[in-house]
């Protein structure tokens, strides 16, 4: 396939990992802008028949790190959740809206890190080692930080557990 | 052989992600039909991949990539098949500047010996007339099957086809049907738009010898086109104006050329 098809294929990916990551619709659509005028410029080095949306959130998290170190701000976690549940809500499916809401406050709560291996399995179907490759870090830090981010997130939906005070490793 | 006391949790992982191999599945599923503990995480892990999907997929599917983002990408278009496409409408703005009647491309093939290319692409805008104008049998295959269609005639043909995408422009597949070509296979695909307007794409191969990569003629109220991409060549037929099915052509050009590249 043509690289800019395949670029342009995989760009709505790309926007919902960036809105997943970031939590915030301004700051991931800043992020995705940038990262595409970033792999424009370098599209000769993509290689052909690898996988076109990792090469992208490579790309995607190398500014998203570079912004954090400029700005050394984090931007508060904002729940999506109303915008979201009022999506895909349908009147009646109260409880299962509830349990929706509850879940993405809980990835809320997560260490970008986590949440950041997290979403590019969980989300962006990619594999241990396309994370470890995207993320740059080693696969076991990815299984580690994925071990973690879901037993968190499996505390808090049966919702005895405090979060915060489970096992640091 | 004493099973483990206990399996790791990385395995429970690697199980819900699909990171096993055969066996390494199979264990897991073993151990999960007699640990309902281990299974309900497996469980939540699962319920967890379904609820990111839930939160994150765009109902509307647009994916909400803003504008400007697109524009970015549209104006960094200098594009790999432009140079070939460049060429072709060199040829075609020269052949039309010829302001020539009928054959349009008579003089270009060389001689006044009818080109391979020329007898091809009359035979394209041939079968166009015939089935083109039949109100209920103008396919064999309806294009409502697409997959079906496309492997029965890949396979008649003996190579991979692909159907254009020519929706932007307002025509919808109505399907395809096999023909003869000069005693050999070539595969018409029937398109048509919500005024009834009719083009068919005609495609074969083995005909790529020729030195000749494109040619456009004009009869009877009909235009058709023809150029040669790779092993295959193409003829595009319809009734209508050579603007309009030029720009058709350069869509066909287009979509075929960004998917087999």
């Amino acid at each position: 396939m043509d690289k800019r098809a395949a670029l342009t294929d995989a760009l709505a990916d790309v926007m919902r990992y960036a809105r997943a990551l970031t939590r915030n619709a301004d700051t991931a659509e800043d992020l995705l802008h940038d990262c595409v005028a970033r792999a424009l410029g370098r599209l000769d080095q993509f290689e052909a028949g690898t996988n076109m949306r990792a090469w992208l959130f490579t790309i995607l998290h190398n500014i998203h790190r570079q912004n954090l170190r400029d700005a050394s701000r984090r931007p508060a976690p904002a729940s999506l959740t109303d915008e979201l549940a009022a999506r895909i809500g349908r009147p009646g499916d109260r409880d299962d809206r509830l349990a929706l809401r509850d879940f993405d406050r809980a990835l809320a709560e997560l260490a970008e890190e986590q949440r950041a291996v997290i979403l590019l399995i969980g989300l962006e179907d990619l594999s241990y080692s396309e994370t470890a490759e995207v993320l740059d870090i080693p696969v076991g830090t990815v299984m580690s930080r994925l071990s973690r981010a879901r037993g968190k997130l499996r505390a808090s939906m049966d919702g005895n557990v405090k979060p915060s005070l489970r096992s640091v490793k | 052989m004493t099973p483990p006391e206990q399996l790791p949790d990385a395995d429970l992982h690697a199980y819900v992600d699909g990171e096993l191999d055969d066996a390494g599945l199979i264990e897991v599923e073993a151990w999960l039909a007699g640990h309902p503990d281990d299974a309900a995480k497996v469980h939540a892990y699962q319920l967890q991949k379904r609820q990111m999907h839930r939160l994150y997929n765009d109902a509307d599917g647009e994916g909400g990539v803003p504008e400007r983002t697109l524009d970015l990408i549209d104006a960094d278009r200098p594009s790999a098949w432009l140079p070939g496409w460049r060429r072709m409408a060199a040829g075609i703005v020269l052949l039309l500047a010829g302001g020539l009647g009928g054959w349009f491309a008579a003089g270009l093939g060389g001689g006044d010996a009818p080109s391979p290319g020329n007898q091809f692409v009359q035979r394209a805008l041939g079968a166009h007339v015939v089935y083109a104008h039949d109100e209920n049998h103008a396919v064999e295959v309806s294009g409502g099957d697409e997959t079906r269609l496309l492997n029965w005639l890949s396979r008649r043909l003996g190579h991979k086809l692909m159907i254009p995408n020519l929706k932007g422009a307002g025509f919808k597949l109505m399907g395809g049907r096999l023909v003869a070509d000069k005693g050999d296979p070539a595969a018409l695909f029937m398109f048509e738009d919500g005024k009834a307007r009719r083009v068919s794409l005609y495609v074969r191969p083995g005909m790529s010898g020729g030195n000749t990569k494109f040619r456009f003629i004009a009869e009877h109220g009909m235009v058709a086109f023809y150029w040669t991409n790779g092993a295959l060549t193409y003829a595009l037929s319809g009734e209508m104006t050579q603007g309009d099915l030029l720009s058709l052509v350069q869509m066909v050009h287009d979509d075929l050329t960004s998917r087999s590249s």
